[in-house]
């Protein structure tokens, strides 16, 4: 098995619809060019609707469905990773949208580099409540600077990489009560950590529901950070150039 | 009664242009934003014997919108950042004063026909976005490079690169006004390494700088560095001081009583304090240093 794309449901309701509808656009592109593709859903604390919007959809390559009550959106990828057989894997949240040929574009670009990364669009589309285009910096860019990534996310969290990269840095969970939020903030830092990098691919987008009452809104609002890797910045003190992550220390 | 200067020619007669318009000048100049054969090329009543292309862009072109080079869109500019235009400001010189220390960008930062493509497709697929034409306002959207940019972003890199180790210790104080060595007649004896925990500090102290816009933060490191990070807004004084918190992994954090630290204390001290001890000390805004170093004392030699 080439990719499995995970699609990851809370109470999305009819929003699910047109998200589903991009997913089996991306699945049936990267198909017909030769590339086996499965779908795992993990539909996590979902409502009745939600449900159906998701019995309601066909796809014609392998499907499975996780009920979860895990009441968090990281832990509820883990779970769904955990299921995957492909040897990549695509996420997707169930308010959001793949262009056509996501799933395709991002395959070609990953198989093709031999490094540990995780690979992005290059454009991501907001709409809904707000709108505007983020384009994706490439950690390769000569001007990319590492500590930036102290002062905000600079990844949004449907990204494509290898399983077994998702299975040696699982997502952090949320907890806003302590100030424990932005789990893909967390997760991009600590790939990094674990010696991955970031890429872009050209010529792909996303488009992002923008919604007041997201666990994106909810967590701006409660001022909460994710957890940094140990020695991410304090090791970049006094250095004059923040391009590179700091050197992994030797396995003991 | 003395002659009004500029009726006596001092400034060299009636032509002279007005301050503003001098430094205007000096600014697009430096910026390396104004291309004069780019400018040429793209103004058809202007040639190369033109005396001054940069004169014409500011006193006619800017008006007209035209783009002062490669790396500037006037007419995405106002677009965008629609509330400029009732300032009615040369929407260069606008974001070289005040624009770029917000953030914006200086002209689309992104691949319309891209964006198009994306919004076009998925159109078909979800009903709320083809009602929403979005597909037609692709070349206004508002930009921005997932690098974080602006005042905060600039200030905590001036700040990384200017320490010369990495701090344990943060002290944050409002308007104290210590210098450097005021700051070190006070807790420099805790450098000593015979002090029982002696480990590095950061002293903040938060800068208000008469404009808001215009606030500052200066550092002491316990190095003795002095770096002063200019024109923190308001707001991202506050954020700097929980960026350099969390990511210096900072252990221990002691607020001096202000209504910034104040503030601080409200909003991250509850979140800091499972990784990091917090002190709040009551007292004078600017404790004498004899006090600072009796306080600092206490708190740190019992750790």
């Amino acid at each position: 098995m080439d990719i499995t794309a995970v699609i990851n449901g809370h109470r999305e309701q009819g929003l699910a619809r047109p998200s589903l509808a991009s997913l089996r656009a991306a699945v049936g592109y990267a198909r017909s060019r030769g590339l086996e593709v499965e779908v795992v859903a993990a539909l996590d604390c979902s409502d009745a609707l939600t449900r159906d919007v998701f019995r309601d959809v066909a796809f014609d390559v392998p499907y499975r469905q996780l009920e979860l009550d895990v009441d968090d959106l990281g832990e509820a990828r883990n779970r769904a990773v955990a299921a995957a057989r492909g040897r990549w894997i695509a996420l997707l949240d169930a308010d959001d949208l793949w262009s056509e040929n996501w799933l395709h574009a991002a395959f070609a670009a990953a198989s093709a580099d031999a490094r540990l990364a995780v690979w992005h669009p290059e454009v991501a589309v907001y709409f809904g409540e707000a709108e505007r285009v983020l384009t994706h910096v490439d950690m390769d860019d000569p001007d990319y600077d590492l500590a930036a990534l102290a002062v905000q996310n600079q990844w949004t969290a449907l990204g494509f990489c290898s399983a077994d990269l998702l299975r040696a840095v699982p997502y952090p969970t949320t907890n806003l009560s302590i100030g424990r939020g932005y789990e893909d903030w967390g997760w991009n830092m600590a790939v990094i950590a674990k010696g991955a990098r970031h890429k872009v691919v050209p010529d792909t987008g996303h488009m992002i529901r923008v919604r007041s009452n997201s666990l994106g809104s909810r967590t701006a609002r409660s001022r909460s950070h994710p957890a940094i890797p140990p020695g991410m910045f304090r090791t970049l003190v006094g250095a004059k150039d923040f391009g590179d992550p700091p050197p992994r220390k030797a396995a003991p | 009664m003395t002659a009004p200067r500029r009726q006596l020619g001092l400034f060299g007669g009636k032509h002279r242009p007005p301050r503003s318009s001098v430094n205007d000048r000096a600014l697009v100049e430096s910026s390396g934003l104004f291309d004069a054969g780019y400018y040429l090329s793209r103004n058809d009543g202007l040639n190369d014997a033109e005396a001054d292309p940069l004169a014409h862009y500011l006193e006619t072109g800017a008006i007209s919108r035209a783009r002062p080079g490669p790396g500037f869109d006037p007419a995405w500019y106002l677009d965008t950042y629609p509330e400029i235009r009732s300032t009615g400001s040369n929407p260069l010189v606008y974001y070289l004063r005040t624009g770029r220390h917000r953030g914006h960008l200086p002209l689309r930062s992104y691949d319309a026909a891209l964006v198009r493509a994306v919004i076009a497709q998925q159109a078909v697929l979800d009903p709320a976005l083809a009602q929403s034409g979005m597909e037609a306002r692709v070349e206004t959207l508002p930009g921005q490079s997932s690098m974080a940019q602006g005042p905060l972003h600039r200030a905590w890199l001036t700040l990384l690169r200017s320490l010369d180790s990495s701090p344990d210790r943060l002290i944050v104080g409002e308007q104290t006004g210590y210098d450097a060595a005021r700051l070190h007649q006070a807790v420099g004896p805790l450098n000593d390494p015979l002090f029982p925990s002696n480990l590095p500090w950061l002293f903040l102290d938060l800068r208000a700088g008469g404009n808001r816009k215009r606030a500052a933060v200066r550092a002491v490191a316990s190095s003795g560095r002095e770096i002063m990070l200019e024109d923190v807004d308001s707001g991202s004084r506050i954020r700097l001081v929980n960026i350099v918190v969390r990511s210096l992994e900072i252990k221990e954090v002691v607020l001096l009583d202000a209504p910034l630290p104040r503030r601080i204390r409200k909003r991250y001290g509850k979140f800091w304090s499972h990784d990091t001890q917090v002190t709040f000390i009551r007292g004078p805004w600017v404790p004498r240093a004899e006090m600072l170093l009796s306080w600092l004392k206490r708190i740190w030699a019992r750790r």
